[in-house]
């Protein structure tokens, strides 16, 4: 067929695609009625149109001959590896093949097992990571541990490893041969768990436990095989570019958390020893009701949850070739079997020695542990159930291929990357970024950091939408970078717009995990954290009605937290600084006067409870500042200078336990420029200039340690601003004037960083304002000056909206009808180009 | 990643299409150390999934550096092409070190066939994209985009300029001709 004829074919193929099977015969009476060979190979194409028949994607599957039967050449047995003799092969599994060995060094021989792994391409990886691995899991030495020997790798590459030769049969087939009773079951079990115990102890876990690996001898004694090994193959995998793990894991026997690729902890194994119990009481593994294919059993691992042991029991009824009732199971064993096979791992039991200590409860005839807690549990469940929906349904999607062990493959490698860069994302967001935080100069570091991690996370979200806790790690990302573009009182750049949709992110994730589940604490956390830092930057901005809502809605969780945890004093302060601050905020003072007079007493007690407590210190001296604002605000203005100075005194203490801390140097300032201000109002206009260059003082250390940051700077100039009246009245008219002309430079630099800026703007208005007005104190008055300032302060205020928001910190309608007054006044000047 | 690729990457940003010409050699260089990693001392029946090393390759390559994602599905069907030569390259050399053998084949298969994996010989692959290529160069470079690469429809679409909508009747047209094709090769 040349390309034209092709392309004819084409064409009218793609018309016939386009319409339900039953059109096309019309379809293609109409376009190729004359052409027999064009209608016939359209035709012929279309009987091959099955999408099912070729995906996307292809596997290479052998690379080695093939007889023409198309099964692979079963390999010849070796006669030695390494310095062991084959005697005879043990058996073959997904790991690799076993073989019966003696080392065979002529004074002693010693019979041994020796596993010879299928490494694929990761052998020399695997081989490295083993070798590095040997002489940890050699030391595990617990006489119900099968002992590690030697290992290597064999002539053709392939690691092995030789170990204690057991000649004995799996747990599970151990009792059900021998018919034990309950006690001895669980006896039974309790010696595994004491060599589990061992193993973690020595910081080892298994990761791969089920009844092939747990062999119990003709004497009853049990012992553990390949300890240690699932991991070395995990970690040797994630190193390269294929992961065996899964293939080499039996599923049924995995945990949740390991279908899902990820870190193997004591809790896996937790969960692991759990199934053996199950199956161990059952006859059947807590997932083999109704499961058919890996694929399904995976997602009953991560999705479902078991059914009790008696209950299974119970439903075989006289068949049951067990020797156990159901009545022997209901209650406390059920109670202890399900603990251990909790989804989350922070569910299980702490410990192996945990759950030993509850079988010997219940041996001993006590209440079990894990009875505790469990209708709690119940509920919590409930709420959370439909967390794996989505996830669920992607992987439903897979079934029915044959290729479901790679495709579960492919899952897991992509698994494991999303894990991988999760680590890696939250390292940057919680470590690395609050470990330079507070060093001087990070805050653009800090901005980069966050903004990369911040991608990755976000990359992720797309692939795992309802990953709760990757929810909750974005939208603590968000609050972060959040923190980096704007925060009240912290080192930032100072770009509140980027800030806002920040937190407002981070709000709707928390918002959506807290609707799922209500009762997530670690969320509610999270959003009065993101709630707090907008609401500050909020206030910053007199958007009150903004302010508000937040302030509501943090006051309404930490509430609840505080009531959920009456013990905890850290929350109880927070939950009453909501309430006294949103009473400020809506300058309720007498109210606010007693609520805050309240929190002093708890901050006070705490404090004292807990001198070396930062977090505390600083909770009593914003205490107290604010209390010394409601007293300001109430007109007792000695009372408010001494609530400062008391602030004051102790952040003093908090700088000179750590002298660099931006965080706490702003403090300081800020409690010195409020004392100079007090000074200020009751005329000591000296004192008052004697604070404010204090605050001064500190504000310009944060800047010129780092000179990004862009608050420290603005600061400064608000800071100026203040002064200026002191100034003036103290004498120095030079030095006012300065003061006000470096505020007015600051405020238009920032302004041109962030045009959005709408508070800048309002001070940079004021400033001219107040310079035009200090001008107009100058005799003779210079007209010129006079009305430039003005006219510039009217200039500024022009981008404003008309409609800023009431609460603002100016009020812009007072300031333009002040400067009109004022330039009316001035005879030599131009009141004509004001406007 | 090399200083060199780097600096191709960004000519690729900047919109400089030569740059994909010469990454291919730094390209396949990657993909056949990849792939020979897999391929040493391999068991038989072992399952190599060339999407995946598709990918693998471009992240070594790329690294976490961001990338225009017209760039990158540039890059990744630059490596969808590139794999296929590596595993023709490799067939190759079996077949002439293994002559003496029976039937020294490398199969693939094709994912999510319904009555069991389907084998099909790389070299009847190859030999009948290579007849396709004749009549329809693009509907080969989609199925190499797609087969080799694991690329989306409409990552394939961007890498090939066109609307997704078409690419999607090309992807059903080359599904159903392959399909035909490889069936008669081994009635026949």
């Amino acid at each position: 067929m040349t390309p034209a004829e092709w392309q004819r074919v084409k064409a009218v193929l793609h018309g016939a695609l386009g319409l339900p099977p039953e059109q096309r015969g019309e379809f293609l009476d109409e376009n190729c009625s004359a052409e027999g060979e064009l209608r016939r190979e359209v035709e012929d194409l279309l009987s091959f149109e099955n999408a099912e028949d070729i995906a996307a994607g292809l596997n290479v599957t052998r690379w080695q001959a093939e007889h023409e039967t198309g099964t692979a050449a079963p390999l010849a047995d070796p006669e030695r590896i390494g310095a062991y003799l084959i005697l005879r092969r043990l058996g073959e599994g997904g790991m690799g093949v076993v073989y019966l060995a003696a080392r065979d060094d002529g004074a002693y021989q010693h019979e041994v097992a020796v596993k010879v792994l299928k490494g694929g391409s990761q052998a020399v990886a695997l081989a490295r990571r083993f070798q590095r691995e040997r002489q940890v899991l050699a030391g595990l030495d617990h006489p119900n541990i099968a002992r590690l020997i030697d290992g290597g790798t064999t002539e053709a590459g392939q690691p092995y490893y030789a170990m204690e030769y057991v000649a004995g049969v799996p747990v599970t087939e151990f009792a059900r041969a021998h018919g034990l009773d309950l006690r001895h079951r669980l006896n039974l079990f309790r010696g595994i768990c004491g060599a589990v115990s061992s193993a973690h102890r020595q910081l080892v876990i298994h990761g791969d436990i089920k009844p092939a690996n747990i062999l119990v001898s003709a004497d009853g004694a049990p012992k553990l095989l390949d300890f240690g090994l699932a991991r070395i193959l995990q970690t040797a995998s994630t190193a390269s570019t294929e992961t065996p793990t899964l293939l080499l894991l039996t599923p049924g026997y995995a945990s949740p958390e390991q279908v899902r690729g990820e870190r193997l902890t004591t809790a896996t194994d937790i969960y692991s020893l759990g199934v053996v119990l199950y199956e161990l009481l059952t006859g059947e593994g807590p997932y083999d009701g109704d499961r058919q294919s890996p694929m399904e059993l995976c997602r009953a691992i991560c999705d479902d949850e078991p059914k009790r042991p008696s209950t299974v029991l119970g439903r075989r009824g006289v068949e049951s070739e067990m020797p156990l009732t159901p009545r022997q199971l209901r209650g406390e064993l059920d109670h202890v079997v399900l603990k251990t096979l909790r989804k989350v791992p922070g569910d299980r039991y702490a410990s192996v020695d945990e759950l030993r200590d509850d079988l010997d409860r219940y041996l001993g005839g006590f209440p079990v542990r894990a009875a505790r807690g469990s209708a709690l549990y119940r509920l919590r469940k409930f709420v959370a159930r439909h967390r794996w929906g989505v996830a669920t349904g992607v992987l439903a999607a897979a079934l029915g291929s044959v290729a479901v062990w790679t495709i579960w493959r492919a899952e897991r490698v992509a698994q494991m990357r999303f894990n991988q860069v999760r680590q890696l994302a939250h390292a940057v967001v919680f470590d690395l970024h609050d470990s330079i935080a507070e060093l001087p100069g990070s805050t653009a570091a800090r901005k980069l950091l966050v903004e990369r991690a911040l991608e990755y996370l976000k990359n992720l979200e797309a692939t795992s939408t309802r990953n709760r806790d990757l929810q909750l790690e974005l939208a603590q990302a968000y609050t972060k970078i959040g923190l980096v573009q704007a925060s009240k009182g912290e080192a930032s750049l100072g770009d509140f717009a980027g800030a806002v949709a920040s937190y407002g992110h981070a709000r709707a994730i928390l918002h959506a995990v807290l609707q799922r589940s209500p009762g997530d604490e670690a969320a509610a956390e999270a959003l009065v954290e993101a709630d707090n830092q907008e609401a500050g930057i909020r206030e910053q901005r007199g958007e009150s009605r903004e302010w508000r809502e937040l302030r509501a809605e943090t006051g309404a969780w930490l509430n609840t937290l505080s009531a959920r945890h009456p013990d905890d004093r850290a929350l109880r302060l927070r939950a009453l600084w909501a309430e006294a601050d949103t009473l400020d905020g809506e300058h309720d003072w007498p109210r606010a006067r007693a609520t805050f007079e309240r929190l002093l007493a708890l901050a006070l007690e705490y404090h004292a409870a807990e001198p070396a407590n930062d977090w505390a210190a600083r909770m009593l001296t914003r205490t107290y500042s604010a209390l010394a604002e409601v007293l300001h605000a109430l007109n007792d203005v000695p009372a408010a200078l001494r609530h400062h100075r008391e602030a004051l005194r102790i952040n003093l203490e908090r700088l000179a336990r750590a002298p660099g801390a931006t965080q706490v140097k702003f403090d300081v300032s800020w409690n010195y420029s409020e004392t100079g201000w007090l000074e200020h109002e009751r005329h000591q206009e000296v004192a008052a200039v004697a604070d404010f260059d204090r605050a001064l003082d500190l504000l310009r250390s944060i800047v010129s340690a780092d000179a990004r940051n862009q608050l420290a700077r603005v600061e400064v100039a608000k800071l100026e601003m203040s002064a200026a009246p002191a100034l003036e009245l103290s004498g120095d008219r030079q030095r006012a004037v300065a003061a006000l002309r470096d505020a007015i430079a600051i405020f238009s630099a920032a302004l041109e960083r962030d045009a959005s800026d709408d508070d800048v703007r309002m001070h940079l208005a004021e400033a001219w304002g107040e310079l035009g007005d200090l001008y107009g104190r100058i005799r003779p008055v210079n007209c010129g000056l006079l009305s430039d300032a003005y006219r510039r302060a009217i200039a500024a205020t022009a981008p404003l909206k008309a409609d800023y928001p009431a609460g603002a910190m100016f009020d812009m309608g007072e300031l333009r009808a002040r400067v009109d007054a004022q330039l009316n006044n001035c005879n030599g000047g131009h009141p004509s180009h004001a406007r | 990643m090399s200083q060199a690729f780097q600096e191709l990457l960004s000519q690729l940003g900047s919109g400089d299409r030569t740059a994909l010409d010469e990454m291919m050699p730094v390209v396949y260089a990657e993909m056949r150390l990849l792939a020979g990693g897999y391929m040493r001392g391999e068991r038989a029946g072992h399952t190599l999934q060339p999407t995946a090393l598709v990918h693998e390759a471009y992240l070594r390559l790329v690294g976490q550096q961001q990338v225009d994602w017209r760039n990158r599905a540039q890059v990744l069907g630059l490596a969808a092409r590139m794999m296929r030569r590596v595993l023709l390259d490799h067939a190759d050399r079996r077949n002439a070190a293994k002559r003496s053998d029976a039937q020294t084949a490398v199969t693939l298969s094709l994912a999510g066939a319904a009555a069991g994996p389907d084998l099909v010989d790389l070299l009847d692959l190859d030999r009948a994209l290579e007849e396709l290529s004749r009549m329809d160069e693009r509907l080969v470079a989609l199925v190499e985009l797609r087969f080799f690469g694991g690329l989306t429809i409409e990552e394939a679409a961007a890498v090939l300029e066109i609307s997704t909508a078409t690419a999607e009747r090309e992807w059903a047209t080359a599904r159903m001709w392959l399909r035909r094709r490889l069936s008669t090769e081994r009635r026949g």
